[in-house]
């Protein structure tokens, strides 16, 4: 198994005692929040990604710090609430967490780096991509941009 | 299950040694480069950019070694990873940021010597990135990331990795 295996294999029981990041969000109040099951599960999914050890990757990769994961936690509501939810949620090779949205052959993520600036993408996986600075507290433009891409 | 440091002394490709060959500075475009990687999307079964760093990012020269190859790592064979390729023309030349400042890339050899701390790889190229003809270490970050989408998208998969984000 990867190390990163052995971390989705270990089951955090958060129904008994509220957990709180070390900023003082609890994310209990961010799954207040969201709607969806699909957004449960990111959020599930991101919470393993806090639990990566810090030679995960072989030591060739950096792990997501509490900036990208706790704002990645906040972009994952601020999307569900405009109707989008990622399809795969990843701890990037460069630091910091990658949000993908995969609709059949076409493409968009969001990087959110360490040092808590986010990138957005588009792609047609045809070689067409575009990338563009995310401001995270005016999320409707960049959501707008990734429905339009995806739904075409 | 990774090979131990006991058994893959022996099992460790003679190919990948260097015996005393020189750098070979030359890359045809159709030669091919293998990479690998942790994960893969469990829809697409493909890697995407979050698998991959830049710059300087680590391939093997097809010229010079097999595809499994590139599973081994520092020391342990990584047969948990995936691994793909990927030709030498299909990596980015070059890339702009959105104020216009152009990045270039290029496929260099860059052989690893043995240490006590890694076996020597002949075969070990980098990606890197220049800006203006100087070697670059720090990119802005939508060029970043553009450059590891090039290539998540330029890459065919030869061996899936074990780990399927999403399953």
């Amino acid at each position: 198994m990867t190390d990163r295996q052995n971390i989705i294999a270990f089951k955090v029981d958060h129904s008994r005692s509220p957990r709180t990041s070390k900023a003082g969000s609890p994310i209990l109040e961010v799954r207040q929040e969201v709607q969806t099951k699909s957004v449960l599960d990111s959020l599930n999914n991101l919470e393993k990604l806090e639990e990566l050890p810090f030679d995960w990757g072989r030591g060739e990769m950096d792990r997501p710090n509490e900036t990208a994961i706790q704002l990645s936690k906040k972009l994952i509501a601020d999307f569900d609430s405009r109707g989008l939810a990622p399809s795969r949620i990843s701890a990037s090779a460069e630091g910091g967490v990658t949000l993908g949205f995969q609709v059949k052959t076409r493409y968009a993520g969001i990087e959110v780096e360490n040092n808590g600036s986010v990138i957005g993408l588009v792609s047609d996986n045809a070689g067409a991509i575009q990338v563009w600075e995310v401001d995270p507290n005016t999320l409707e433009e960049t959501a707008e941009r990734i429905r339009e891409h995806l739904s075409c | 299950m990774s090979i131990s440091a006991a058994d893959d002394l022996d099992s460790y490709p003679e190919r990948l040694l260097i015996n005393g060959r020189g750098l070979d500075a030359h890359f045809e475009t159709t030669e091919v480069l293998y990479i690998r990687f942790l994960s893969v999307d469990s829809t697409t079964g493909r890697p995407s950019e979050a698998d991959f760093r830049a710059p300087d990012l680590s391939v093997n020269r097809g010229k010079y070694s097999e595809p499994q190859d590139v599973l081994w790592g520092k020391w342990d064979f990584l047969s948990d990873w995936g691994y793909g390729s990927m030709t030498v023309s299909q990596v980015p030349g070059s890339l702009c940021d959105g104020a216009g400042l152009t990045t270039d890339f290029r496929v260099e050899h860059d052989p690893i010597a043995g240490t006590a701390e890694q076996r020597e790889n002949y075969s070990h190229s980098e990606i890197r990135a220049y800006k203006h003809g100087e070697r670059s270490k720090k990119l802005p970050g939508t060029v970043k990331l553009k450059f590891r989408r090039r290539i998540a998208e330029a890459i065919a998969v030869l061996k899936q990795p074990s780990l399927r984000d999403g399953e």
